[in-house]
């Protein structure tokens, strides 16, 4: 089988079965393929059921496996069983499917019947909701009027024979059909022709003693049922403030996808028995990003309501969409990848409560997109979301190539982000295959620069620690090996598994650029951001601005100064009160890079070689590693092998465990 | 009774009766008699708790099986529950078998959500053999004479020569506790030899597989002990007009697995 989530929903049909009646073919194809060419004989389902109430409990009590540990645990395990017929004739591929219970599958095979009360509803991706709420033979909206316990147990039925007339508010619909029948069959027009029938020309084409009698009437089914079916089959239902409302053609896909799951709804939530589980394949289709929220908003609160007999209905969307995966609760998510489900359920990963409370807020639509991607970089600045997809292309490791994100934290609360994807039981789970690489800065300021910055004033002393309430700090308040120490610090709060954090060698972004060799470069995008409104409103030119900003770093490094000293002053106008914006410095840096590399002025070897070592180990763990003789694969085969790859899926769950 | 059950449960009518005499192929005023003033039609129709007592072969199983089959094709709610038959032997599912086999209704009573069986199958299938199997016991027979043998056999040779001299024999290697005492074992001192070797074979041989009937109960009701509101597994089995009480005898064992078990 595919390995993702529509695997899982698959799994779950064939096992349950679903409420539509839509049975599933068994294919050769769903036989696992090993890579050297053999299929497997044997496709086993495991679905554990727990949580069960009273009634599940009676229902399956032959079925059920009790826990001696824990003597609340009550499950039905069951195992479904498919295989393949040894000899692949034509004929007859599979042997019958196996329903099997009990822990180790030794229980009696599951009956027909109690399978019926396990059946799912089961929405699939793309559906034609206009369809199937429209009116014909076997319309959904037919099926699920018919199992309406409004329409099955209110009124009366019709009888012609009680006179005078039964008032029609009394009537049952199918009273209703049936007194609309009648009535069509009295009127003048029908009975007037059926009599011209009759008497004109079947009663000179009859033998005497066997008349032929016409009867003109309106779906004469004497089945109860058959004609209730019909008579609902001739219903629809569309949208519309107003009955001039034309119907479902005129409302867009997304309105009638929203009325589809409100029928399902509807009918899901009025049944008194059966496994009260929905399955919806990306229910996102069609449906614009407001509404996807209100959807989700939705399907959470019912599936938190209880129903008569104590049971909870349980969702289970799959979803491409950032916004449904933002607004599901982080425990309810389990990340699809490489055919293995990993649950975000707190207890499976390193996530503290605090972190949950954290993400709940904090996890918006933009940074849900880590759930989606191939690789994540997570930032915690706007430049750095700026500068690192362009760094990453001129180097050589396209961002869209390898399908990674770059997620913009600001600032708040790195590390959590990083720890959704540390498993808590690598053993038991495995670990998720997605390299993030969280990326921070280092906040220590080299000994020169409080000078240069203007926070003392030369020849003062740096005020001491503890004993002040400075905020910086700098390379001389570490003794020893205590400034590894804090950046082991800040590393390790997330660099397990397939997470790295990766710290500015010395202070921040900026000054780290400028440090490791693009010092000249971030000088000039500096005093370009300075003069960027002069820019705009066409009052300079870039041109004009950058050769005065070269002429400017030159006899800035003319000056016999210390690195330190350098990038000190490099970097002072991103750090003074009233500072120049860094997004804005990110934009002409990114800028400047790419015409460097356009114009010849580094090849892509010189520039990774003058970028601070951690952006560039940060990039090659998203991506894929530096090789010593250039990349180990070419850009071009990059590319074409993640396009033929399965996109990571996420799928979500809500409510109970049932 | 949940309302389901209620709605279910109108009044029993004449056609279904006629449908009943069709497919068992008895005459069609088989339950009416010639007059309609035939005590079974007041059974047939009753939708009370019943008790009724009739001399052998007057015609009580036949008439359960048509109001069985009655019920049957009005069951469509399946969490609803199902209709639970228990009795002595298994002339019900025999008489269900032979008489209905030509209708759905025969072949859905024997199946989930209903129970047609005697009171040890009842007490196997839905709680001694589950919990056996959570607990990861094998079950391979459930026969005394098999257990018992098996038992037997497991003795040593001075043991079971002690125990003939005795006047004891395979009959007193069953036990009637969870930890394999009581039974015949206990005419013997506790903690001898003996006593211990017997114990020894009874443990042996469960964890082999072999039961004798009696010994599910054991097992069942350790079950309900654990578990306590397992029993409440029967509400499953239903409306009280359907349990069969014919006789006396009977009675004491149909009220419910409780009695017996405990």
């Amino acid at each position: 089988m595919d390995a993702g989530k529509t695997a899982v929903i698959d799994a779950l049909r064939f096992v349950l079965g679903t409420r539509d009646q839509e049975s599933m073919r068994l294919e050769l194809s769903d036989f696992h393929h090993t890579p050297n060419g053999e299929r497997s004989h044997e496709i086993t389902i495991r679905l554990i059921f727990s949580g069960l109430t009273q009634g599940d409990r009676s229902a399956f009590a032959e079925y059920l496996t009790y826990h001696e540990s824990t003597s609340s645990e009550v499950m039905l395990i069951l195992t479904w069983v498919a295989r393949r017929a040894e000899n692949d004739g034509p004929v007859r591929r599979f042997m019958p499917i196996e329903w099997r219970t009990g822990e180790k599958a030794d229980g009696p095979l599951l009956d027909a019947g109690a399978r019926f009360l396990l059946q799912a509803t089961y929405l699939r991706p793309l559906r034609d909701a206009e369809r199937a709420m429209s009116a014909g033979r076997g319309s959904r909206l037919s099926q699920i009027l018919q199992h309406t316990k409004e329409i099955k147990e209110h009124g009366v039925k019709f009888d012609p024979k009680t006179h005078p007339l039964p008032d029609p508010q009394t009537l049952s619909v199918l009273g209703l059909g049936d007194y609309a029948s009648h009535l069509i069959e009295n009127s003048h027009g029908v009975k007037g022709t059926r009599k011209k029938l009759n008497n004109d020309y079947l009663q000179h084409l009859s033998f005497s003693g066997d008349t032929l009698d016409a009867r003109v009437r309106i779906s004469g089914h004497r089945d109860d049922s058959t004609r209730l079916r019909q008579l609902l089959e001739k219903l629809e239902v569309n949208l519309g403030a107003n009955d001039l409302a034309e119907g479902a053609d005129c409302r867009g896909l997304g309105s009638n996808n929203i009325l589809f799951m409100a029928c399902e709804l509807l009918l899901l939530g009025t049944e008194v028995d059966g496994f009260p589980l929905l399955m919806i394949e990306e229910p996102e289709a069609h449906l614009h990003p407001q509404r996807q929220l209100r959807l989700m908003a939705f399907l959470q609160a019912q599936a938190s309501k209880a129903r008569a007999d104590g049971q909870c209905i349980q969702i289970i969307v799959t979803t491409h969409s950032p916004n449904l995966a933002s607004d599901v609760k982080l425990d309810n998510l389990v990340l699809v990848r490489n055919g293995r489900g990993y649950s975000m359920a707190e207890g499976k990963t390193k996530l503290t409560t605090s972190d949950y409370r954290f993400l709940q807020r904090f996890l918006d639509v933009t940074k849900a997109n880590l759930f989606f991607a191939r690789g994540v970089v997570i930032v915690e600045g706007d430049a750095e979301n700026i500068l690192l997809p362009v760094i990453a292309s001129l180097i050589g490791r396209d961002f869209e190539n390898y399908g990674v994100s770059v997620v913009n934290v600001g600032g708040v609360g790195l590390s959590r982000y990083g720890r959704i994807f540390m498993r808590e039981k690598l053993e038991a789970d495995g670990r998720i295959s997605i390299p993030i690489a969280c990326v921070t800065d280092m906040d220590v300021m080299p000994d020169c620069a409080p000078v240069i910055l203007g926070k003392i004033k030369e020849g003062d002393a740096v005020p001491l620690l503890p004993g002040s309430k400075r905020r910086w700090r700098i390379k001389s308040d570490f003794q020893g090996d205590e400034l590894d120490k804090k950046r082991a610090r800040i590393r390790d709060k997330a660099n397990e598994q397939c997470v790295r954090t990766f710290v500015a060698s010395e202070w921040t972004l900026e000054y780290d650029l400028a440090y490791f060799g693009l010092a000249k470069e971030v000088y000039v995008a500096i005093a370009l951001a300075d003069a960027d409104d002069k820019i705009n409103d066409m009052k300079a030119t870039i041109a004009e601005v950058g050769g005065a900003a070269k002429k400017a770093y030159d006899e800035l490094a003319a000056k016999n100064l210390s690195k330190e000293e350098l990038c000190s002053h490099v970097y002072e106008p991103l750090a003074v009160s009233n500072p120049v914006s860094k997004p804005t410095v990110a934009q002409y840096l990114a800028e400047i890079l790419q015409e460097g590399i356009k114009s010849g002025e580094f090849t892509r070897e010189h520039l990774k070689a003058l970028l601070p070592p951690y952006l560039v180990e940060a990039i090659a763990h998203a991506t894929e590693p530096f090789g010593q003789a250039g990349s180990s694969r070419t850009q071009e085969t990059a590319s074409s092998a993640e396009a033929g790859g399965t996109p990571p899926m996420t799928a979500a769950g809500g409510g109970s465990s049932a | 009774m949940p309302d389901e059950l209620q709605v279910m449960l109108e009044l029993i009518s004449d056609q279904e009766i006629d449908w009943a005499c069709a497919v068992m192929r008895l005459p069609r005023n088989a339950f009416a008699g010639e007059d309609g003033a035939d005590p079974r039609l007041a059974v047939m129709r009753s939708l009370e708790t019943l008790d009724v007592e009739a001399c052998p072969g007057s015609g009580k199983t036949t008439l359960l099986v048509a109001k069985l089959a009655i019920l049957t094709n009005r069951w469509k709610s399946r969490a609803a529950g199902g209709i639970c038959v228990l009795s002595h032997t298994n002339a019900a599912r025999t008489e269900i078998g032979d008489r209905l086999s030509s209708t759905s209704a025969g072949h859905l009573l024997l199946r989930h959500p209903h129970f047609v069986g005697t009171i040890h199958s009842f007490a196997n299938e839905f709680l001694a053999i589950p919990w056996l199997r959570s607990k990861g016991r094998l079950v391979k027979a459930i026969d005394t004479q098999i257990a018992l043998n098996d038992r037997w056999n497991r003795l040593p040779w001075g043991t079971k020569k002690y125990l003939e001299e005795h006047h004891s024999s395979a009959a007193s290697l069953g036990y009637t506790r969870q930890d394999f005492t009581g039974g015949g074992k206990e005419a013997y001192p506790v903690g001898q030899g003996t006593y211990q070797k017997m114990l020894l074979a009874c443990q042996q041989s469960t964890e082999a597989g072999y039961y004798c009937f009696d010994e599910m109960f054991v097992w069942a009701s350790e079950l309900l002990d654990r578990f306590p509101r397992c029993d409440q597994n029967d509400s499953r089995t239903v409306p009280p007009s359907v349990r069969r009480r014919s006789s006396r005898q009977q009675r004491a064992a149909i009220r419910l697995p409780a009695s017996p078990l405990h």
